[in-house]
């Protein structure tokens, strides 16, 4: 079975990418809406929209990768 | 393939009499991108050809004729041949006819409507037992006829003294009258109409029962000549609409000429393997009274158009290109680089054999469905036969990575024998047939500084570093073409040195290979004064930068295992049980999964989608490309865009 340390391990890997998430969903939110806005002006600007809102995807992603680095001591 | 297509730029002179020959031979050329008018010494703007104004008002006069008929206009018509007078006299024909027609189908209408209006009335009244053919003046003084609306409130008449009949959604009455004085004030107050008894003396109802069939039938024989007219003209008309909207931009373009008293002068940039094309045609339509000149251009401060030059599969790519920018005409055009990292990338992430397939075929339909995304599927096509090859490396079918011993010894007593291996999971202990595979994305590591880190996400960040320093080579022969060698070195190879100097200083300090601590500062410090110097403090701001975007690469492993674990999640922890518990649950685990593989493929097109395109657009493009360039458009037919 395993121990108590197990458990606190589990728990450091959610709330690191529990965190991290909520940080890269609430930063693509605003990033989202204005560009959505400037897509609404010009067009074009959809492939740049695109890109600038998945940009911060990176915190979540890092998140990611470090709660695995974190499950890798258990 | 690696620059964009050679263009040269040149001037055409011609004379003013020419004008519409001339446009028409570039129009069906199509390759002639005409530069705006900029105001030259003793030159003044061209005005529209004269017959701009007639076709404006002929276009008026289809749309009008097209809302008529009720027809819609087609798009997507080969350019022909075009004679203004044949055309405006056809036009004018079916429009006078057609508006006769209407005219006289409003004037019948209206006739009609009168008529019934009498008729009703005259039905009314017998109706209400009354003929005015026996009605004297005297009885008239006392009679009220007239017409009062449906809902007229008929309470103050009293009960007696009046008769209601219906007439066509209004009502007839006729009132006696009783005291005269209060009379009129009651009949106001009931919006009474009063008819005139004299316009009706001298009808009958048969008579009008008569008329108003026959105005009918004429109105019926007017509808049949309309019709008759739309079945002739119907593929003059839908054709027509677009040609006469070419033929106004061809009357409009001398609004990019510059012209004297007798001769128009355009410049415009031509591909350089269509310059002798442009040069024979127009010479030939003019008898040799043009002048095609070549001029200088000025790389640096003037806006070449961009036209891609690409073979058959890298030209799908430049639909990522348009998505972002253009490059420069100067640049290097990246789609090649696009077309061999981007199916990789994508491969990388998703790797998975099932969702290989079934995007593919997801893409193959759409592609089929909706030809305008052709490019764009064929793309996401390529990148989904890397990704099937993909999962072959990883041995993963739709995240199945083994199949239980029972179902393995089957397949190996069928010729098709797997490895074997002991599976530790969740503190049970399990033999499963694995298939082949050459990196386990969930389990492979390697070990770096006594940190184990799983190998998909270390080659990520290798492959990341490789890829930025491809991206830096790709700037150092960007600028060398635009800015010479000493901007391209001190921008550029900079970096290279910055790396080194980082991987020494690494070094010295983990003990490898010797490295005196001094060397790696001073080609750190090197490479921070050649960044100050070419690229001043914005380089040096930058410096981390460089290595954040390396890291940046760890998502090609970590998007994958994202989209490994839910795959595993809907066949381990859901439907694999299910299926044990066998009866409905076997439908329900086939459900489970068929919804729960749907979700991952959607977010698994997405997620390397947006990433592998991110990585480029950011961590690539950032270290060579600058873009900004204008897209070649010849004049010539223009497909409308649906």
């Amino acid at each position: 079975m395993a121990g108590i340390e197990t458990g606190i391990i589990g728990m450091a890997a959610a709330i690191t990418l529990g965190v991290s998430a909520f940080a890269a969903a609430w930063a693509e939110q605003k990033i989202g809406v204005a560009a959505v806005g400037a897509m609404a002006e010009n067009e074009k600007l959809f492939g740049k929209g695109l890109i600038l809102t998945v940009i911060p995807e990176t915190i979540v992603i890092f998140g990611l990768v470090v709660a695995i680095l974190i499950i890798g001591m258990a | 393939m690696i620059s964009v297509e050679k263009m040269v730029k040149i001037r055409v002179v011609a004379p003013k009499s020419k004008s519409y020959a001339v446009i028409d031979t570039l129009y069906k050329l199509h390759n002639l991108h005409l530069k705006k008018y900029k105001e030259l010494k003793n030159t003044e703007q061209g005005a529209p050809l004269e017959q701009a104004e007639k076709l404006s008002a002929a276009l008026i006069k289809i749309r009008s004729l097209l809302s008529t008929f009720n027809l819609h206009p087609l798009e997507d018509i080969a350019p022909v041949a075009f004679s203004h007078d044949t055309f405006s006299k056809k036009l004018e024909d079916i429009y006078s006819k057609t508006s006769t027609i209407q005219k006289d189908t409003k004037e019948k209408e209206r006739l009609l409507s009168r008529l019934q209006k009498k008729l009703a009335i005259i039905q009314g009244l017998g109706k209400l037992g009354i003929d005015i053919k026996k009605l004297d003046q005297l009885s008239l003084t006392k009679l009220h006829i007239g017409v009062i609306k449906a809902d007229a409130d008929l309470s103050g008449l009293g009960k007696k003294g009046y008769k209601v009949v219906s007439l066509n959604g209004d009502r007839l009455i006729a009132i006696v009258s009783q005291a005269q004085d209060k009379m009129d004030e009651t009949l106001e107050g009931i919006g009474f109409s009063p008819i005139k008894i004299a316009n009706f003396l001298d009808l009958s109802e048969q008579s009008l029962v008569a008329e108003v069939g026959k105005i009918k039938k004429q109105l019926m024989q007017l509808d049949k000549s309309l019709l008759e007219i739309k079945i002739a003209n119907k593929a003059f008309l839908v054709k027509h609409e677009k040609i006469v909207q070419e033929e106004i931009r061809k009357a409009e373009l001398p609004l990019d000429f510059s012209t004297t008293a007798q001769s128009i002068i355009m410049t415009g940039f031509v591909p350089k393997k269509e310059l002798s094309s442009i040069k024979t045609g127009l010479e030939a339509t003019t008898n040799g009274a043009v002048d095609v000149e070549e001029l200088e251009v000025d790389l640096h401060h003037e806006d070449v158009p961009v036209k891609f030059n690409n073979p058959n599969p890298v030209r799908n790519f430049e639909v990522l290109m348009r998505l972002y920018e253009l490059p420069k005409y100067i640049e290097l055009d990246p789609s090649i680089l696009l077309f061999i990292t981007f199916p990789f990338f994508f491969g990388y992430m998703l790797g998975d054999v099932g969702y290989g397939i079934a995007t593919f075929l997801i893409f193959y339909f759409v592609k089929k469905k909706f030809p305008t995304t052709r490019q764009f599927m064929n793309v996401l096509m390529i990148a989904s036969l890397v990704t099937i090859a993909f999962g072959g490396i990883y041995g993963e079918y739709l995240g199945f990575e083994y199949v239980s011993e029972e179902t393995g010894e089957k397949w190996c007593d069928a010729g098709i024998c797997f490895h074997k291996e002991l599976l530790h999971s969740h503190g049970h202990e399990e033999i499963v047939y694995s298939f082949p595979r050459l990196i386990h994305r969930g389990h492979d590591a390697v070990n770096i500084g006594g940190m184990s880190i799983l190998s998909v996400l270390f080659f990520g960040i290798l492959i990341g570093a490789v890829h930025v320093n491809i991206g830096l080579l790709v700037g150092f022969y960007n600028k060398l073409r635009a800015h010479g060698l000493k901007h391209a070195v001190l921008e550029k190879i900079s970096w290279f040195v910055l790396q080194a100097g980082v991987v020494l200083l690494v070094m010295s300090f983990a003990g490898i290979g010797r490295v005196r601590l001094w060397v790696g500062i001073a080609v750190f410090l090197l490479a921070c004064i050649m960044l100050f110097i070419g690229e001043g403090a914005k380089g040096i701001i930058e410096i981390p930068a460089i290595f954040s975007n390396m890291l940046s690469y760890v998502r090609l492993g970590a998007v994958g295992l994202a989209s490994l674990g839910l795959a595993v999640v809907v066949n381990e922890q859901l439907a694999l049980p299910m299926m044990a518990k066998g009866g409905v649950w076997i439908v329900l685990a086939i459900l489970v999964m068929i919804i729960g593989h749907l979700i991952n493929i959607a977010l698994g097109v997405l997620g390397p989608f947006l990433h592998g395109i991110r990585l480029h657009y950011v961590e690539f493009f950032t270290k060579f490309f600058e873009g900004g360039g204008e897209e070649y458009e010849p004049f010539g037919f223009k497909h409308t865009e649906v």
